[in-house]
């Protein structure tokens, strides 16, 4: 540069301009790195949470429920995985279907429902009609299995996807189904234990968050957080699912085989309370409740109160023994007819001369007269009392929803008739588990012991025992004795319940022939029973059975009785209870004969 | 002249000048700085090392090859980041592009102009300047005629501009080589104006009109990233020229008014700048969704990166990740050291280009490096300023690093030319050839037998 020159209107020297040029530069880049200093060391942590929050996703876990199993672990009830098939409507006129020559040979619903159809076993014009439209969220399918589903992502229909559901299984169908209930649509229990455990089988639900690309995959990079689901607990029932299912199949035959409307079984363990099997006739397939009519989804076995006629008579002599106003023994005047102080008339069963029987004997021929004799001899009200504490008056709590506690008046409101009907178990009624219990006491050297159907839970590996009511003393172990004793009469040769005898082991019980009102309120209908204890000499079970309302045959001792045998027999081989040794040591049925 | 003399006498001369301690600067062997501080920091006390370990500094700093080094180690190191960045950042983005097929075809397709071009870059820097210079006017007929093809059906429109033709397989944008053949042209034309630039007509003619012909093609394609760095490329070189002040002043008072015209003339690029001055009424998944990403992944890489690989951003929240806004993904894996590490190295591209300016002594070559080193300093900072919100979306790609075919091969075509100059520094071959010979003979050393081998061959 010439000296002199105006600098603005002179030419510039190279080296001075690019010095000048490599400054600017060099103050932007200065400037820059400034800039990122502030960017990702200063504010860098909060754009970093900016940024985190937007690609953060939290997907619900599904805590499955528990299972339910048997006292032998044996699963009842359990939950699968499977798969709801959803699509959004607006994204299937993308689908395109290609020949080998990758020409498109077919687009939109229409191919779609095509080539779906048969994956999902529809009507291909049905399902070409649910692709179509403009719903985001249409549910095609329900509870589809995974092998299913894989068919379907295959297929890669734009718009079909699915959605994580849990189904609920029951392995073993119809077995046990009328206790283990089912589960709605939402996944609570709407029947039977599921209902009633309900709580304690759902699970907890989880959390998953992870960060997720605009097109939804995980970023393998990113963070993740799992609060892991807890499965519910698993129930553990007291029921032999083998005794239940042979049991199920023995009252069901004879429902048949006898016409009758229904049928129950309930087994219990006597030393325990543990139900071992509790059956009703044409039970519920819970994988498929709709196909069942509504009457025999449930357990009648609880839910029916019936009156228990003859089998009501054991509560009454019971009462007198332990009240020890009589023996086994007792002379007991038994006409056929017997017309009381107020008037009221009863009658035995068949007609038969004037006689005096022992109190073994009123029971083994299941008289009418000698009970009003027997019963008469104690108030009222002592006789509710043994009622009440023999657990008549309220239901067991077992468990099972609408469970009846049968229906029994006070002593007070009694009538003239009905003070005596109760002695021989008419005007009261008294569900099938109930009048077993009675039994199960007598049984257990006559302590009391609520039955239970639910043993425990098993949570998270953890064993909860389902605490049994505290037991009671109700009746003396001898006034017990005896009347397993004097009931072992009813099974034997002169006895009403033949039908019953095992062989190999002694048998203790009653039979019951009640008249219950039909529909009209005529007492034109019967319930059929027996109740009965096994092995008498030590005892481990109580069974009760009850046909309502047979068509041919009406007696207990000819129709339930062998579905008392059927089932006691099986299930005491099932347990490996040991044969009796003793022979019975039967009391004498007549005062005469001793 | 012997190849071991002249690097000597090079690097001696600046030791000479500072004169307290001249022995011990002459006792400094010639060859590497790191030896002469070795030998020396025995003897000396403390203020007279640190004067030595500078006057070795200096000797470097003033060796002939230092610019041919710091323009071919920071373009290599760019390149090589770019290639492992795009790596890193594209493979997402292929996958969604291929349909699942393959995540590399961004790579490759990168890695395939990286293989053509290095080697043409590397052609082009042995050439000697003055055949560079004769090349300039067939460059400029060649350019404007493939960048008259945008008027043709080859065109084909992409994201806004339609500045890409599409010839056999390969689509590419003349003005990337508009850009070259004008960067080498200006320098020829300029340098032989000299002194006449003092002169109105002298600099319009023909410099600024073929340069106003080229850009008004490119402001056709509605290509004002390109645009803006081409006004840059003039005028670095008009700056660098010579042109007086005055003219300066004048051309720059248009341009802005005539920038500023274009920027607020087009509905997209309003829009574009609104968004930039008030980010908070932008819509977050619109306009505002790129910047607004970018800062995100900044700010989620922090001091030191989350990781080589590791980027989230990259999962489709930032759109031309591994393009545009490859910066930002180079800041959220690698952090701010590897963002800076970015800003050092064009840095040093900048100061090797200026070495080249202030010692080589042909006009063209001065000339020619400026209008080069402005569009690629040039275009690296506008990039870096929209990615780190500084600057609105412009739509420029960070040279050397992102993803893009005939930019790569333009861009390391420039530098290739840039390289050769500096080969053509006054005492560069000798000092090149005298560091070939070091090599050869630490090989010797670690290897005797490889040597004598070749001595008796």
């Amino acid at each position: 540069m010439a000296r002199g020159q105006n600098p603005f209107t002179a030419l510039g020297t190279p080296e001075r301009r690019q010095t000048i040029l490599l400054a600017a530069l060099l103050a932007v880049i200065l400037a820059f790195a400034g800039r990122l200093v502030y960017v990702q060391a200063i504010i860098g942590p909060s754009l970093a949470q900016a940024a985190l929050d937007e690609r953060t996703r939290t997907y619900t876990l599904t805590g499955p429920r528990g299972d339910i199993v048997d006292a032998d672990g044996t699963v009842l009830a359990t939950t699968v995985q499977t798969y709801r098939v959803v699509v959004n409507q607006t994204q299937v006129p993308d689908f395109r279907v290609y020949d080998d020559n990758d020409e498109v040979v077919g687009y939109g619903a229409a191919a779609a429902a095509e080539v779906l159809a048969p994956v999902l076993g529809v009507d291909a014009n049905v399902l070409g009609a649910q692709l179509v439209g403009d719903d985001g969220y249409h549910v095609l399918a329900r509870d589809v299995s995974p092998e299913v589903w894989q068919q379907i992502a295959a297929l890669g229909i734009n718009g079909v996807s699915s959605e994580d559901t849990f189904e609920r299984v029951y392995p073993n169908g119809r077995t046990a189904g009328n206790i283990l209930g089912w589960v709605n649509s939402e996944g609570e229990g709407a029947a039977g234990i599921e209902q009633t455990q309900n709580s304690d089988l759902l699970g907890t639900d989880g959390r998953l968050q992870v960060e997720i690309s605009t097109s939804g995959q995980v970023i393998p990079t990113g963070q993740q957080s799992t609060t892991p689901a807890m499965p519910g607990c698993d129930v553990n029932l007291t029921i032999d699912s083998d005794v239940q299912w042979y049991t199920q199949q023995v009252i069901d035959d004879a429902v048949d085989l006898y016409g009758a409307s229904w049928g129950a079984v309930v087994v219990v363990e006597v030393s325990t309370g543990r139900i071992v099997a509790l059956a009703d006739s044409d039970s519920v397939d819970p994988n498929n409740p709709g196909a069942t009519p509504a009457d025999d989804r449930g357990a009648r076995s609880v839910t029916s109160p019936y009156e228990p006629g003859s089998t009501g008579k054991v509560l009454t002599v019971l009462s007198a023994l332990e009240e020890g106003v009589i023996t086994p023994t007792s002379p007991v005047e038994d006409p056929y007819r017997l017309t009381t102080d107020n008037g009221q008339t009863f009658h035995d069963h068949t007609e038969h001369p004037d006689q005096i029987l022992t109190t073994t004997g009123v029971l083994a021929e299941s008289a009418n007269t000698g009970t009003v004799n027997i019963g008469s001899l104690m108030s009222d009200a002592t006789r509710y009392e043994y009622m009440q504490r023999l657990g008549w008056a309220e239901a067991t709590g077992i468990g099972l929803p609408g469970e009846s506690g049968g229906i029994l008046n006070a002593a007070e409101e009694w009538d003239g008739r009905q003070r005596f009907t109760t002695m021989f178990g008419q005007g009261v009624a008294v569900t099938l588990l109930q009048n077993t219990g009675v039994f199960s006491t007598i049984a257990n050297d006559g302590v009391h012991i609520t039955p239970r159907l639910v043993d425990g839970y098993d949570c998270d590996g953890e064993f909860i025992e389902n605490e049994p009511a505290e037991p009671e003393q109700v009746v003396s172990p001898e006034s017990s004795e005896q009347m397993i004793r004097m009931l072992e009469s009813v099974v034997g040769d002169a006895g009403t319940g033949g039908h019953a005898a095992i062989e190999g082991y002694r048998i203790a019980g009653k039979t019951g022939t009640a008249q219950v009102a039909d529909e009209t309120g005529q007492l034109n209908d019967v319930a059929a029973s027996f109740v009965g204890i096994a092995p008498a000499d030590d005892p481990d079970l109580a069974v009760g059975v009850i046909l309502y309302n047979p068509s041919s045959g009406i007696y207990g001792g000819t129709i339930a009785a062998p579905v008392f045998h059927d089932v006691t027999a099986f299930a005491l081989q099932s347990r490996g209870v040991a044969p009796s040794t003793e022979p019975a040591q039967p009391y004498p049925l007549t005062p005469d004969a001793s | 002249m012997t190849t071991v003399e002249a690097p000597r006498r090079t690097a001696t001369r600046p030791a000479r000048r500072p004169t307290t301690r001249a022995g011990a600067s002459r006792a400094t062997p010639p060859r590497a700085g790191g030896t002469s501080r070795a030998t020396s920091a025995g003897s000396t006390p403390r203020a007279g090392r640190a004067k030595v370990a500078s006057t070795a500094r200096t000797a470097t700093w003033s060796s002939p090859a230092t610019s041919y080094y710091l323009v071919g180690g920071s373009t290599l190191l760019l390149l090589l980041l770019g290639l492992i960045m795009v790596l890193s950042a594209s493979t997402v983005y292929s996958l969604r592009d291929s349909g699942g097929a393959t995540p590399f075809a961004d790579f490759l397709n990168q890695a395939k102009f990286a293989l053509v071009a290095a080697p043409v870059a590397y052609g082009i820097s042995r050439l000697p300047p003055r055949l560079i210079r004769r090349l300039a006017w067939i460059g400029i007929i060649g350019a404007l005629g493939l960048q008259l093809l945008v008027f043709t059906p080859l065109s084909l429109s992409q994201g806004g501009n339609s500045g890409w033709i599409h010839i056999g397989p390969q689509n590419l944008q003349p003005a990337e080589f508009s850009k070259l053949a004008l960067a080498v042209w200006l320098g020829a034309v300029l340098a032989a104006k000299g002194p006449l630039l003092k002169q109105w007509s002298h600099v319009l003619m023909p410099a600024v009109l073929v340069a106003g012909a080229f850009l008004g093609i490119v402001l056709y394609t509605h290509d004002l990233g390109t645009a803006l760095i081409m006004i840059a490329l003039v005028g670095g070189a008009l700056w660098v020229a010579g042109v007086p002040l005055s003219m300066f002043s004048v051309a720059a008072a248009g341009i802005t008014a005539a920038v500023a015209y274009l920027a607020v003339s087009s509905d997209n690029r309003r829009d574009r700048l609104l968004s930039f001055l008030s980010p908070e009424t932008a819509d977050p998944m619109g306009l505002g969704l790129q910047p607004r990403h970018a800062l995100g992944g900044l700010g989620t890489g922090g001091i030191s990166g989350v990781g080589l690989g590791g980027s989230r951003e990259k999962w489709l929240w930032l759109p031309e990740g591994h393009n545009d806004f490859i910066f930002a993904i180079i800041g959220e894996e690698l952090g701010l050291l590897g963002t800076l590490l970015v800003l050092v190295l064009f840095g040093a591209l900048a100061v090797g280009l200026t070495r080249i300016i202030k010692r080589h002594p042909d006009p063209f070559v001065k000339i020619t490096t400026a209008a080069i080193g402005c569009w690629i300093i040039g275009q690296a900072l506008i990039n870096i300023g929209v990615v780190i919100g500084v600057l609105p979306v412009i739509g420029l790609p960070l040279p050397l690093v992102s993803a893009g075919g005939s930019a790569l091969v333009t861009t390391l075509a420039a530098l290739g030319i840039v390289l050769a100059f500096a080969r053509s520094e006054p005492g560069a071959k000798e000092a090149l050839a005298a560091r070939k010979a070091s090599v050869r003979r630490s090989l010797a050393v670690i290897a005797p037998r490889l040597a004598s081998g070749k001595a008796r061959g």
